[in-house]
């Protein structure tokens, strides 16, 4: 009996950890959604941009990856708000917002295969010397580098809402996330607040990259797994709601640990997308969201 | 208002003047083999044709204003389904083909009547699609039955050739067969747009809530176009079984395959009956031109063509190859 009790808190243990990140993610996901009201399909491979370039500070530069985010951060803010001003701004512009879902999946087919093109399909780590450290909590296996990643998770996440919460450029992303109208009749210039959240969804996967490059590999196509798991969340938290991903995602790290342990390994990814659908089928407005999909 | 002027029908005269302007295009189709024998161009041909023919199939969904970018999922079924059939029960594919295409119609029934029921649009239903097509992955990779995940080999000297397996020696007979089907559905999607299906699904695309109050039953047309749309691309499927002869999930798939799907549609034009058929035979030489040029290993060279193209035309062009070009026609009409 106690045995079962263990795996289970182990599964919970690690769902959570795993969780915390997918949060981080989901988080830049819906504010780019909130803010310019796109679905950013390249959102994954952002993060695998940022998880390449922690890989080769640390190769290179010998930075260790918590460290690197430093650097990775200002650099993938700077290709977000890029990304808006380049490809999503004037379409915007033109009101050819269902344009934006091809724009964006092009730019993540671009990414995925220029990667591949340059690194290779082989499966990247760095080898930390805290990699492997582990610490025991009543029979609980806890991996320190995983425990380090959530609890970065966690601190970012918090600083992202209070910032939202008390700076002026914060306030400007809610009011536009709330009523794009109103907010530019109050004097918010939308199209900046547009360029400053890409960037900032961008700045948040680039730190989700660079604490999960201790304990995880980075390859080509690794945003379309984080990708499509960052839309799940999103979906699942409701579209716009910033505490929704957040929660949502520690909610797919349960469900994917838990389906592991319960089914087979292999079912992990089987269960979260299959959770999707009956999300979408069933309460598709999510746990806290508020838009209608239209 | 001056959309609805394209969609009269058009008058006798020109219908039958119509027809023949489509004889030249199809002639040059049909003569190239004899006068070009190098099997790698008769294989560009063919692929040329193929993507054009699946293309074709994705846009029906289109046509009601949907994008899906899980099709790889019903070519995936399509290719499992005759392919399991006639390793192990020995059922010709020429029978197969339907089973797999039933099957695929069946997901396509399956995955559509939710989404459409419960107002999942756009990138919801795009989203939906990639999840479907995911899930089935993931199915097929742990299904031992099929091949788990090195998937099933059609050993061509073991089988064939045989006509009636669909196992031909030269590459010329699946184009010939490929081409009839292409021409096939360029004239059944030419007759289903100009008749009262198309006019409805012209309604939704332009305005569902208008569509509704019109007495348009969406989500049926919606739902339908979709079923009839993964039952065509299911029988694609067989083919990309029996032409490679080799199929496994995680490449079948994968959303680079719905990407191939749908790219052609993307560029030429969605909901034009001659833009995936344009799109598909600027795409594919291409792609085919620098997966020879940078070597086999790098499979990836020709999807970032694919991917910038697709940026490029949705900023760009975002009607579509077909719809500019015909723009450029009338412009240059009017001025002569």
């Amino acid at each position: 009996m106690t045995d079962i009790l263990t795996t289970l808190f182990q599964a919970i243990v690690n769902g959570l950890m795993i969780g915390g990140i997918y949060s981080l993610i989901a988080v830049g996901l819906t504010l780019i959604f909130g803010v310019s009201r796109i679905i950013n399909f390249a959102h994954g491979e952002y993060l695998m941009a940022g998880m390449y370039l922690t890989y080769w500070l640390y190769v290179f530069g010998k930075i260790d990856p918590y460290l690197s985010i430093l650097i990775s951060v200002p650099t993938l803010f700077f290709m977000g708000v890029l990304t808006q001003k380049i490809f999503v701004n004037p379409l915007i512009k033109k009101g050819l917002l269902g344009q934006t879902i091809l724009v964006t999946l092009g730019l993540s087919i671009v990414m995925q295969n220029v990667a591949l093109f340059f690194w290779s399909a082989d499966y990247r780590s760095v080898k930390t010397g805290y990699s492997a450290a582990t610490m025991e909590i009543a029979n609980v296996l806890i991996s320190v580098p995983r425990l380090m990643a959530f609890i970065s998770a966690f601190v970012a996440a918090s600083a992202f809402m209070i910032f939202l919460l008390r700076t002026y450029t914060g306030r400007a992303i809610r009011a536009v996330a709330q009523d794009p109208e109103t907010a530019s009749l109050m004097g918010i210039n939308i199209s900046h607040v547009g360029l400053i959240s890409f960037g900032l969804g961008s700045a948040l996967v680039a730190i989700a990259g660079a604490i999960m490059m201790p304990v995880y590999y980075v390859f080509p196509t690794v945003g379309g797994v984080f990708g499509l798991l960052a839309f799940v969340t999103v979906v699942l938290g409701g579209l716009g709601s910033f505490v929704g991903a957040f929660l949502g995602g520690i909610v797919i790290g349960l469900v994917e640990s838990l389906t592991g342990v319960l089914f087979r390994p292999e079912f992990k990814e089987a269960g979260a997308f299959l959770l999707f659908m009956f999300i979408l089928f069933f309460r598709p407005t999510g746990l806290f969201g508020k838009y209608a999909w239209k | 208002m001056s959309e609805i002027k394209s969609f009269t029908p058009h008058k006798t005269s020109n219908s039958y003047r119509g027809y023949l302007k489509y004889f030249i295009p199809i002639f040059i189709l049909v003569m190239v083999p004899l006068f070009v024998t190098e099997a790698y161009i008769i294989h560009v041909l063919f692929l040329c044709t193929y993507f054009a023919f699946l293309s074709e199939a994705f846009n029906l969904v289109s046509y009601t204003g949907q994008l899906s970018l899980g099709h790889a999922a019903f070519l995936g079924l399509g290719a499992y389904a005759s392919t399991y059939l006639f390793l192990f029960h020995g059922v010709s594919p020429l029978i197969g083909i339907f089973a797999g295409a039933l099957l695929a119609a069946a997901a396509g029934f399956i995955i559509s009547y939710p989404c459409f029921r419960f107002g999942l649009r756009g990138p919801f239903f795009a989203l939906t699609t990639i999840a479907f097509a995911e899930v089935l992955s993931y199915v097929f990779v742990n299904l031992d039955a099929v091949g788990g995940a090195y998937g099933l080999l059609i050993t061509f000297s073991k089988y064939g050739p045989s006509a009636k397996d669909l196992l031909f020696e030269s590459k010329l007979s699946y184009y010939y067969i490929m081409l009839a089907m292409m021409l096939g559905i360029i004239y059944s999607i030419g007759r289903l747009e100009k008749s009262k299906f198309g006019f409805y699904v012209n309604a939704i695309r332009e305005d569902e809530d208008a569509a509704w109050s019109l007495g348009i039953n969406v989500t049926k047309i919606q739902v339908t176009a979709a079923t009839l749309s993964a039952f065509l691309t299911g029988l694609g499927g067989t083919f990309y079984a029996f032409y490679f002869l080799y199929i496994e999930p995680l490449g079948l798939f994968a959303i680079d395959r719905s990407v191939e799907i749908a790219a052609p549609a993307i560029i030429g034009g969605q909901a034009t009956v001659l833009g995936p058929i344009a799109g598909a035979f600027i795409l594919t030489p291409i792609a085919e031109f620098l997966r020879a040029y940078f070597g086999g290993g790098l499979i990836g060279i020709h999807l970032i063509v694919y991917g910038a193209v697709i940026i490029a035309g949705a900023m760009l062009l975002p009607e579509g190859l077909i719809v500019g070009f015909e723009r450029l026609l009338k412009r240059f009409s009017k001025s002569s």
